[in-house]
């Protein structure tokens, strides 16, 4: 948990540990002298001494004045507990038990690593046949164990120690390693760093939450950086290596500019530290080398806002060669949304403060100075940044009453106008898609499309069972699955396009009738509708089913491509082993991870059809 | 009390049969041999064979004459010998036999029944309790130089500061 570095507290630890001990000791003597004076006693009156008051005795002993010796014993053993067995007796000094630890961990995270390199020299041949069907499952040995982002073109696999981007965009429609980098490369941490999120933003392709408070940079420096902080990469055209920046602060907004991007990030000060040095969460970057640190004249409060986090403004040129930085000192709530030209801090004011109701506070500044432009308090609690949505230059908020009651406020630039509204207090689910909130209410099968431009309105609303609903390429897809007989399942889709006027008339509805599975019986099946899970001028659903083979009971699932260019169709149904855990559709791509395997359908290939991949995570 | 003089061959089995336990100082000698008699001490000579009458010999000496204590509770007058009382304790002015299920109520002063049964193994250890020795279970040591006492019946008697050399004493006799 901790080194003891200090010879001073080692000795002082010694000193008390010995102290105790023998007080310990003196208590344990004192209980025994006690009761050999009674036991001989006893003998004297010639009574009779039994073992099972013997045994009681030991036992009053092992409670009264073992007992604290046991705590110790139990306290040393906690202590050394992360280290193995086998390393005990090799302890000599303090040095030796961190190299034991240091070595420890490592043993840890090496089946991690063997895996991530496995993966990615299998993947640097391009000559592999990725094709399979559903009865040969050929595989490759292939295993991620790590979070997975598809964007437009490529497939992101973040690790805790590499990244590596696959592109289908060669001319051979098979995968290419387009980059790939490993983290200890740029940086060594005291922990793993966690994989975060794909940006799909132009230009900020990668992005990575870095939990620990201590990370070194690999420069000539070794700069040293004891903050949390989200490290971006970024790979630019044919350059192998990529751009890499540290920003302090955890990211909670990115946005475009202009002539790059704002990503802003906000560093949560500790609450009640006693030994808190303002210095050491001052906002910084790293860039090219080189650390640059804030100082306090560059630092502005803004007005209402306790000093709990610093909310750092990075402004960072498309070819990441020029950063600036604006930093402002506010409430520990704050979050962040943009206009083109300003930043919406929406801030939460307890009932604890000022405010005798709960509050929430919006302040616009200008993105380029952060200058204050205006202010307003609405009534209510804010929960968080992803109560927040932004469309078409205006943002749009959901928020409740102290009664519970959801309400939803759509801003304008500058704060101009506030048009609020209520959703009433049954919100089950829901949406926010181009200029509409798609609302689900609770216990009902209403669903409440509003429109959110101009006046705030109900365009239509539907009595439906068909959940959930999924969108793509301007499309509001509801979907459910009929049972007409064991043998046969109906699909049932009504969609519309969201950039026409919708109302109730504008959905159309479409029956299908779905492929049985083959090769199963007494199949128990049930339909998946990931969302997102898209494809080009696809919508795929997914389900899985049970079935026994001789005596052996396996897992499947289906995809089911639905081509909506023409009309919804049931186009083709592929089968995989096992029950999906995630599914992530981009443009080109669909990735889908189930326990044992990988499938990516890769919808490149310009004939309208696509090539398939399974992948055995499985297979040593 | 006693001092055992025996053909070694014989001692751990006659030990294990007469329960008996060497003091330093000594009244009594048991012996099988008549040349190993001390002449200023009481000498029993035996025969092995005789050992369980011996053992009973030494219960009388040991435990002498039975004591009774008279006293009452809610069904009236009872009578019982003091080795089977626990403790006495003086609540206010009224003075208590605690025995292993009951408690009597006994006509005596606190001071009388130590002087009367000091010899049967009770000891005073506080102003308020005298404690049967033989039905103390354990002692606990504390850290402020008092000892708890976890009797026979689970009470907890307390022996003071002031009374711990005494009790200590008694303990060694």
């Amino acid at each position: 948990m901790f080194q003891l570095d200090n010879i001073f507290i080692q000795y002082t630890i010694l000193a008390l540990l010995a102290i105790t001990i023998f007080v310990i000791s003196i208590h344990a003597y004192r209980h025994y002298s006690w009761n050999r004076l009674l036991y001989v006693k006893r003998l004297r009156l010639r009574l009779c001494i039994n073992e099972g008051k013997k045994t009681r005795h030991v036992s009053l002993l092992m409670q009264t004045a073992l007992a604290p010796i046991m705590v110790i014993v139990v306290a040393i053993l906690v202590s050394i507990n992360g280290i193995p067995r086998n390393y005990k007796s090799q302890f000599n000094t303090g040095d030796d038990i961190i190299a034991i630890y240091e070595e420890y961990q490592t043993s840890l995270i090496s089946d991690i690593t063997k895996i991530v390199d496995d993966t990615e020299s299998i993947l640097d041949a391009t000559e592999y046949d990725y094709s399979f069907d559903a009865s040969n499952n050929e595989a490759l040995h292939y295993q991620v164990s790590t979070t997975s982002f598809i964007d437009a073109n490529s497939l992101y696999i973040l690790t805790e120690s590499s990244i590596s981007i696959y592109s289908n965009e060669s001319s051979q429609s098979v995968f290419q390693l387009k980059q790939k980098a490993v983290l200890s490369d740029y940086l060594s941490c005291s922990e793993n760093i966690t994989p975060l999120e794909v940006k799909r933003q132009t230009g900020i392709p990668l992005s990575y939450y870095q939990s620990t408070t201590s990370c070194n940079i690999n420069d000539s420096n070794q700069t040293s950086i004891n903050q949390p902080s989200t490290i971006i990469f970024h790979w630019n055209g044919s350059e192998n290596s990529p751009n890499f920046i540290v920003l302090s602060g955890t990211q909670i907004f990115a946005q475009e500019y202009e002539t790059g991007f704002v990503v802003a990030t906000k560093s949560v000060i500790p609450f009640g530290d006693d030994n808190l040095l303002i210095d050491d969460f001052l906002p910084f970057w790293y860039q090219n080398g080189v650390l640059h640190t804030s100082s306090y004249s560059d630092i502005e409060y803004t007005q209402d806002a306790g000093p709990e986090a610093f909310v750092t403004i990075f402004y960072i040129s498309s070819d990441f060669s020029v950063i600036e930085s604006k930093t402002f000192l506010t409430g520990e709530g704050t979050n962040v949304f943009g206009f083109d030209n300003q930043i919406l801090l929406v801030q939460g004011i307890s009932e604890n403060s000022d405010a005798k109701t709960p509050e929430i506070l919006l302040q616009t500044l200008s993105i380029d100075a952060l200058k204050l432009i205006n202010q307003r308090r609405l009534p209510g609690v804010w929960a968080n940044q992803s109560n927040g949505y932004r469309y078409n230059n205006q943002v749009s908020l959901l928020y409740q009453t102290q009664n519970g009651e959801q309400l939803l406020s759509v801003i304008s630039p500058n704060i101009a106008s506030v048009q609020t509204t209520s959703l009433g207090a049954n919100l089950a689910a829901y949406s926010f898609q181009e200029h509409y909130l798609i609302q689900l209410i609770q216990d009902t099968d209403e669903m409440y499309i509003w429109n959110l431009e101009g006046t705030i309105s109900i365009v239509a609303t539907l009595h439906t069972k068909e959940q959930p609903f999924i969108y793509q390429d301007n499309y509001l897809l509801l979907a459910e699955i009929l049972n007409y007989s064991n043998q046969s399942e109906t699909l049932h889709v009504r969609w519309t396009n969201l950039l026409n006027q919708v109302n109730e008339s504008s959905f159309e509805d479409n029956w299908y009738i779905l492929p049985n599975s083959v090769d199963c019986t007494n199949m128990d099946e049930k339909w998946f509708f990931t969302q997102p899970s898209f494809a080009p001028n696809n919508i795929v659903l997914t389900r899985s089913y049970i079935c026994e083979d001789e005596g052996d009971v396996k897992a499947n699932s289906d995809f089911v491509l639905l081509d909506y260019q023409d009309g919804i169709q049931v186009d083709t149904v592929l089968t995989y082993p096992g029950i999906p855990e995630s599914v992530v559709g981009g443009n080109k791509l669909l990735f889908v991870q189930t326990e044992s395997h990988i499938v990516i359908i890769d919808f490149s290939v310009e004939d309208g059809s696509y090539q398939n991949i399974l992948i055995n995570k499985e297979t040593p | 009390m006693f001092k055992l003089k025996v053909k070694n061959k014989h001692r751990s089995y006659i030990i294990k049969q007469l329960h008996v336990a060497e003091t330093d100082k000594y009244e009594y000698v048991l012996t099988d041999d008549r040349a190993l008699i001390e002449p200023d001490k009481i000498n029993i000579v035996f025969d092995v064979n005789h050992i369980n009458k011996v053992s009973r010999l030494l219960d009388w000496i040991v435990k002498g004459e039975d004591i009774y204590i008279s006293g009452y509770n809610e069904f009236g007058q009872k009578v019982v010998e003091a080795r089977n009382v626990v403790y006495f304790e003086a609540m206010q002015n009224e003075v208590y036999a605690v025995l292993a299920k009951t408690r009597l109520f006994v006509q005596k002063k606190l001071y009388e029944l130590e002087q009367e049964l000091n010899a049967k193994g009770f000891v005073r250890i506080s102003k308020h309790c005298i404690v049967n020795i033989s039905q103390i279970n354990y002692i606990k040591p504390l850290m402020n130089a008092k000892l708890e006492l976890l009797m026979n019946n689970n009470d907890i008697c307390e022996v003071n500061r002031s009374y711990r050399k005494q009790f200590k004493e008694a303990l060694k006799e």
